[in-house]
Parts: C-alpha cells; sequence; structure tokens
C-alpha cells in the first residue's frame, strides 16, 4: 500500500485497539459491550493486515498461538464465570459501588470474554482470507 | 375453469392470493393481541428487568445486564456459534503441508 497509509496505520492501530479494550470494559456503563469492542479490536487487525505486506504481519504477530490462547482462554473464562455465577454473585456485587467503573458483577467479566472470542474469530476470518490471495 | 391445485398458472396464483389472505388474517388476529406500546404491564418480565436488573448483577446498562449475564448462557452459545463460523473458514482455506510426495498421493488421491 502506499506510504501515507502505512504510516497512518502505524498511529492509529494502538489507538483503535486501547479504544476497543476501553468498549469492553465499561460495557456495563455505557453502549458498547463484548461483541462491539471485540469487532472494533478486529477491525484493527484488518486495518493492519490491508495497508502492510501480508506475509510481514503473520512472521512478527505468530497470530495462531495468539489465537489459540485467546480463543481458550475466553471459553473457559465465560465456562467457569457461568458456573460460578450462581454462589459468588451476591458476594461480588456487594463489594461494589454502582455507576463505578468497578461494578457490574460478572458483567464486565464477561464483556472481556466476549471481547476475546469475537476478536480472534474476527482476526482468524481475516488471516484466513488473506492467506487465500497469498496462493496466487 | 380447472379445479384449485393443479398445475395451471391461473391456479397457481388463486392458491397464492388466498393463503395470502389466510396469513393476512392470522397476522391482524395476533397484533390484536399484543401489549400496547409504550405501558409497561404489572408482574411483566420486562418491569422485573427494568425495575431489578441493576440490583440483580450491578449493571446500570440494563441491555448488557441482561445480554451478558441474565442471558448470559444464550450469549455463551452465541459466541460458540460464531467462532465455529470462523474455524470454518480456516479450514475451508488452510494450506495443506505434505512431508513427501507418498503423502500427499495418499491423502489427496493420485494424480
Amino acid at each position: 500500500m502506499d506510504l501515507i497509509i502505512k504510516q497512518v496505520t502505524k498511529i492509529v492501530f494502538p489507538f483503535i485497539v486501547l479504544y476497543g479494550f476501553y468498549i469492553a470494559l465499561h460495557g456495563h456503563l455505557t453502549p458498547g459491550g463484548g461483541f462491539a469492542a471485540g469487532a472494533i479490536i478486529g477491525s484493527a487487525f484488518a486495518l493492519l493486515v490491508i495497508a502492510f505486506d501480508e506475509r510481514d504481519v503473520e512472521h512478527k504477530l505468530t497470530v495462531h498461538e495468539l489465537i489459540d490462547l485467546k480463543s481458550v482462554a475466553g471459553f473457559f473464562m465465560i465456562l467457569i464465570i457461568g458456573k460460578m455465577g450462581y454462589s459468588m454473585r451476591s458476594a461480588l456485587i456487594e463489594s461494589q459501588t454502582l455507576f463505578s467503573l468497578w461494578s457490574g458483577g460478572f458483567t464486565i467479566i464477561m464483556n472481556l470474554a466476549g471481547t476475546f472470542m469475537v476478536s480472534s474469530a474476527i482476526i482468524l476470518i481475516i488471516y484466513s482470507l488473506e492467506k487465500e490471495a497469498w496462493k496466487k | 375453469m380447472r379445479v384449485i391445485g393443479t398445475d395451471s398458472y391461473v391456479s397457481q396464483k388463486v392458491m397464492m392470493l388466498v393463503l395470502l389472505v389466510f396469513f393476512a388474517c392470522i397476522l391482524a388476529y395476533s397484533v390484536d393481541g399484543l401489549h400496547v406500546f409504550g405501558v409497561i404491564e404489572k408482574g411483566s418480565v420486562a418491569e422485573q428487568y427494568l425495575n431489578e436488573s441493576s440490583d440483580l448483577t450491578g449493571s446500570t446498562n440494563i441491555v448488557n445486564s441482561i445480554v451478558w449475564d441474565l442471558r448470559g448462557f444464550d450469549t455463551m452459545g452465541e459466541e460458540i456459534v460464531f467462532f465455529t463460523g470462523a474455524l470454518g473458514v480456516a479450514l475451508a482455506t488452510r494450506r495443506m503441508v505434505f512431508k513427501n510426495k507418498k503423502d500427499q498421493k495418499k491423502i489427496m488421491g493420485e494424480k
């Protein structure tokens, strides 16, 4: 791609990822949540793949290990929290104050787990399709 | 004139018209039984969610508290469906690597 697009992507990429995590962490206070945050983080990686030479991106990020780790972690987080939710819910909520960042009980943790799942799925799709294009 | 249900063009149109009127009647009948828009009935699930969800889950965003906490198991299944779709894309576009020609012939067939 162009030099301008490459440079702008270098500057903007960490902020997009940061914004995604902001949306995930504030999911219990403001509009948004796990799905929206995962889509934002996935779109940041899509920008990276489009702007740079795709082979470089794959070589440096070793995305397959990242995806394995993230998806497994997200899946087990959701499962474990779902089991724990019925026994520990009230104790957790009592320690929190409403309308502050540390509130929401299990909603905040579920948002993070969902973000991991959605973003890793989107990155997986984008990289697979890009690889298909490399074959030519 | 032919009996409705045979394969002539006109009879198909008539059949479609009858079915259309039938389903329109069903929909109009079911609309009559809906709640009044904007009015929350006493003791309904919607009222319970609006009043108690912030106390139950500690989250002030009611939509998020329903999606990720009160209906969390449903959302987990949704995530699994989403991730399975992504895995399907990866599986369909994967690159196969073989140790030698013999393995390639065995797996991909003679060529």
